[in-house]
């Protein structure tokens, strides 16, 4: 797959307003995301399999459903088993980033973050993972 | 990045910035609201975990928007929360409370900058 052929949807679930609306901003000035944004883990369950994301950005710590039990939920969906999860998190000891690697995510992005570059740092993952 | 995309990306992170300096007092209620009741109710349970999160939230949030000096401060009153978590045997009030008046101050003064 291409990753810059088309825009890339993402699922970005954050319970946080204001670092919600600035992730938003950043991913949708950059002009290759389509994003799609739930507040909770419950929401993302149910819109993910009608938005199909190539690329899931989970904030770790949220009320209710936590970041990890929704990672294990998506990966349990057919139409997420395989979709590249991504961690926001302002837990950035080596041995957390770590612990996240091993249980499944592909990148962790650490808060506080530059809004300014985070497209171009999604963008990087989606490569990685999807190919050039 | 276009250079017109940018401008208008600035201006609205700039707008964003305003918006969540104006709210830092609330969210500074919330935390001593929430160091209030977990004193009170002890330092484990849901007031602990709301009081975590709150702290957790602001370090992050705080640098995101330009409030460096702010995340720092969070993230040191929630480096502790988290020893409490870990080891409630070490815990030491007075450190902590320390950290959480300089939290404050320094909200107070990032508001007024802001």
């Amino acid at each position: 797959m291409n990753a810059e052929a088309r825009r890339m949807r993402i699922l970005y679930v954050e319970d946080e307003p204001d670092i919600r609306e600035v992730t938003r901003l950043a991913l949708e000035f950059s002009g290759r995301f389509e994003v799609r944004i739930c507040d909770s883990g419950d929401q993302a369950l149910r819109e993910s399999p009608s938005f199909k994301p190539d690329l899931i950005l989970l904030d770790v710590m949220m009320p209710g459903m936590d970041g990890l039990t929704l990672m294990n939920r998506l990966r349990a969906e057919a139409q997420t088993e395989a979709t590249p999860v991504v961690f926001m998190t302002a837990k950035v000891q080596s041995s957390e980033v770590s612990r996240y690697l091993d249980l499944g995510a592909v990148s962790v992005i650490p808060k506080p973050f530059d809004p300014r570059t985070l497209g171009d740092r999604v963008m990087d993952i989606l490569v990685k993972h999807h190919g050039s | 990045m276009d250079p017109e995309i940018r401008a208008a990306l600035e201006r609205e992170l700039r707008e964003l910035a305003l918006d969540f300096a104006a709210k830092l007092p609330a969210r500074m209620e919330d935390i001593r609201h929430a160091w209030q009741q977990t004193d009170r109710a002890g330092w484990t349970g849901a007031s602990f975990d709301t009081l975590y999160r709150h702290c957790h939230s602001l370090a992050g949030a705080g640098g995101t928007f330009g409030f460096d000096d702010v995340g720092s401060a969070a993230r040191t009153l929630t480096d502790w929360l988290k020893h409490v978590r870990d080891r409630p045997a070490e815990r030491d009030g007075a450190s902590g409370a320390d950290m959480l008046v300089q939290l404050e101050k320094t909200v107070a003064a990032a508001t007024q900058r802001a």
